[in-house]
């Protein structure tokens, strides 16, 4: 199942997914699959929701009269569940055949754009925090908006993973 | 492919071979283009419409009040809407003729329909009163309609994701 001839502990890992009981059972079973694939949808519109409404609220678009900065803290929880959901339902879809998505050429950029996207949603609350200061509140708006791009990135390269 | 001499519904024929339709299937390019928009369509959609029941159910936001969270959130649930709407039905016209009598699509959209249907009874009866809702919890006819948002919802992304299966 290795691919190159010295291949990485992380390699190796990665590609171990692929002889645990769960990954097994996904790649067996369709039904299973989709479910999982379903759970990974369900954590986009948890994760996808509290995040963009975070950064439209930044923004000034959604919640004018709120502070930004509470606002972002009520979502916290929502965004950090939905995350959680996306990794773990993520990782179970790989695990179903990780050979297909360690040679898929976007699967890399995925993760990265995944990166990418999480530092700057996080980036944002401590920033967000001195909403007083003008400068903050300029950097805390571009924040949001690099971050509502990169969110769509990570969701754009990651339907097309499954498609290529 | 469609066999000829299959009992297709006449109107599933007309929108299976309207250019729309037909255009959508052929081109390589349009489907997963469609597909990525009904993906970015669900966080826009369901992700916002997730947001106002958890707050209806006091379990989010609780700081701001049901009804201001509704109203901040509409125009996001809107887009969503239009997106998933635009996309999802140009992706059904492409595939009509041959996914028409799949049991996961009948059962989606008898979900949007009762989505639906749980929206406008939801305006119509409690929600009218979303001013006036006591500070500690909505009536608790407004949370048996986000629970029941929530879980319809889910059920049709998850119904939506098993048409492509079967």
């Amino acid at each position: 199942m290795l691919i190159t001839e010295t291949p990485s502990v992380f390699e190796n890992l990665f590609l171990s997914l692929g002889d645990t009981g769960v990954g097994l059972f996904l790649a067996g079973s369709t039904a299973s699959f989709a479910a999982v694939e379903s759970l990974h949808l369900l954590g986009l519109a948890l994760l996808g929701g509290a995040a963009l409404v975070t950064d439209l609220t930044v923004l000034r678009v959604v919640f004018r009269r709120a502070d930004p900065a509470r606002i972002a803290a009520a979502l916290f929880p929502l965004l950090l569940i939905g995350l959680s959901i996306m990794v773990v339902s993520g990782v179970l879809l790989v695990s179903a055949g990780p050979l297909k998505y360690w040679l898929n050429p976007l699967f890399g950029p995925k993760l990265l754009a995944l990166l990418f996207a999480v530092v700057a949603q996080f980036l944002l609350y401590p920033i967000v925090l001195k909403w007083n200061v003008q400068k903050s509140v300029n950097l805390s708006k571009v924040i949001a908006a690099a971050s509502i791009l990169i969110w769509i990135t990570v969701a754009v390269i990651g339907r097309w993973v499954g498609l290529i | 492919m469609i066999q000829a001499g299959e009992a297709i519904p006449p109107f599933i024929s007309v929108i299976y071979n309207s250019p729309l339709a037909t255009h959508v299937r052929e081109s390589e390019i349009t489907f997963p283009l469609l597909q990525t928009f009904h993906v970015l369509g669900i966080l826009l959609m369901v992700g916002s419409i997730a947001i106002v029941d958890l707050r209806i159910l006091g379990v989010v936001l609780k700081e701001r009040t049901a009804a201001e969270v509704g109203k901040s959130l509409l125009p996001v649930t809107w887009v969503g809407f239009i997106v998933m709407f635009l996309s999802g039905g140009s992706l059904f016209a492409a595939q009509s003729g041959k996914i028409y009598d799949n049991i996961f699509l009948q059962v989606k959209l008898g979900l949007l329909l009762f989505a639906a249907l749980n929206v406008v009874i939801f305006h119509a009866t409690t929600y009218r009163s979303i001013a006036s809702w006591p500070v500690e919890g909505a009536p608790r006819s407004a949370k048996a309609a986000a629970v029941l948002s929530l879980v319809v919802w889910a059920a049709v992304v998850v119904t939506g994701r098993y048409i492509a299966y079967y």
